[in-house]
């Protein structure tokens, strides 16, 4: 008979791997967190991949080295924080802007929160000056993250397809960093773009990272 | 492999540790996943799963129903062994922990290369009305050491210790 390792040694083992707490979502820098972040530099990285230069700008314009990103969603007009988004230029023309968390307004007139989103730079600045949310039309990448911890739940995929038949013009990106189980058969069979099992190094990434920067190319081709 | 009882008591011990740490989300993701059971074809259920088939089928009957006999390739639904609980729940602490070290690490090398000093992450707060709270709290850009050698360590203990 194998012996049952202890909760309290299970514990030891678990910590000394971790350098971060696995606590809930909510909780002081999670992993949850941490892997939005994780997508916002996958959108930066595949622009620095098609030959886009990248910098950093708080809402007001001001470069900045020192970053402020949301870890929930709010207007990217927001002035009570000076939260940073990246700009992606293209032979020296800034064309797109690379935001984490902030709401998008659908076809229908609806905001929908958007976990990381590129849009066009001059719609983005029309927002801020009109105080409203980016037309999600107007954007080249929108991803929906999930991070879990088990196989994506039904009704996450029914949400998404909600979400998607509302945005209409940028379809958005399915990313979870669990598997798909059910929601990945009913995704496919949408022709919805999901990754599953997506976390860094893994060869999903690399997948990802491909489809951003076509995306990115597709978008400075119909807009030279 | 841990099977049967040693497998229940072995879930047991690992659930309580992550309770232990706030982990809880984990236990209650993957005791969803358990609650909804798994399929497999007909032609491939176990013996104790046939006669439990069976049994349904004949009260159905009895009933007065008309339930046709399923086909070999027929999905039917049935709850996981006890062993297959124990991987589901080593499965997700792995996902969820390589998740978020190689995220963390991924993000330092990424401040590296395009010069970001600090990273802070801040809940909205005020001027509209889904957010409503602010806390703020600092990512640390100091590339993790080892991390492919500290997930590794665990990984040993997960699979060779825990789920054999």
């Amino acid at each position: 008979m194998a012996p049952v390792v202890s909760a309290s040694a299970l514990v030891n083992a678990i910590r000394s791997s971790l350098t971060i707490p696995i606590r809930s979502h909510s909780a002081l820098t999670s992993g949850y967190d941490l892997y939005e972040v994780y997508l916002f530099g996958l959108c930066i990285e595949a622009a620095g991949s098609i030959g886009m230069s990248v910098s950093f700008r708080d809402v007001n314009g001001v470069t900045k080295d020192a970053l402020i990103l949301r870890t929930s969603p709010s207007s990217i007009w927001c002035q009570t924080q000076q939260f940073t988004h990246a700009i992606l230029s293209w032979r020296g023309r800034e064309r797109l802007e690379a935001h984490l968390g902030i709401y998008v307004k659908a076809g229908s007139g609806v905001s929908h929160e958007a976990d990381v989103v590129v849009i066009e730079a001059a719609e983005a600045a029309k927002a801020r000056v009109q105080r409203n949310d980016p037309r999600v039309n107007q954007a080249a990448v929108v991803i929906e993250a999930k991070f879990y911890s088990s196989s994506v739940r039904l009704r996450t995929g029914r949400e998404f397809l909600g979400l998607v038949t509302d945005l209409g013009g940028g379809p958005p990106i399915f990313v979870a960093s669990s598997p798909g189980g059910s929601v990945h058969r009913l995704l496919s069979y949408r022709s919805k773009s999901a990754h599953f099992e997506l976390i860094p190094e893994s060869t999903q990434e690399n997948e990802l990272k491909s489809q951003i920067a076509t995306k990115l190319r597709d978008y400075l081709a119909r807009n030279p | 492999m841990k099977r049967g009882q040693e497998a229940i008591a072995q879930y047991s011990e690992l659930a309580s540790a992550l309770r232990q740490m706030d982990a809880d989300w984990i236990v209650s993701e993957v005791e969803e996943v358990i609650a909804r059971g798994k399929t497999v074809p007909f032609r491939d259920l176990s013996r104790e799963e046939s006669a439990l088939y069976e049994s349904r089928l004949i009260e159905e009957v009895d009933r007065g129903i008309a339930v046709a006999r399923a086909k070999p390739n027929d999905i039917i639904g049935v709850p996981y062994e006890p062993h297959e609980r124990l991987a589901l729940l080593v499965e997700a602490v792995d996902r969820v922990i390589a998740a978020s070290e190689l995220s963390r690490s991924y993000i330092s090398k990424l401040a590296s290369e395009w010069g970001i000093a600090s990273i802070e992450l801040e809940s909205p707060e005020g001027d509209d009305a889904a957010a409503s709270t602010s806390s703020m709290r600092s990512i640390s850009l100091e590339i993790p050491t080892l991390t492919n050698e500290r997930l590794s360590i665990l990984r040993h203990v997960l699979h060779d210790e825990v789920l054999s």
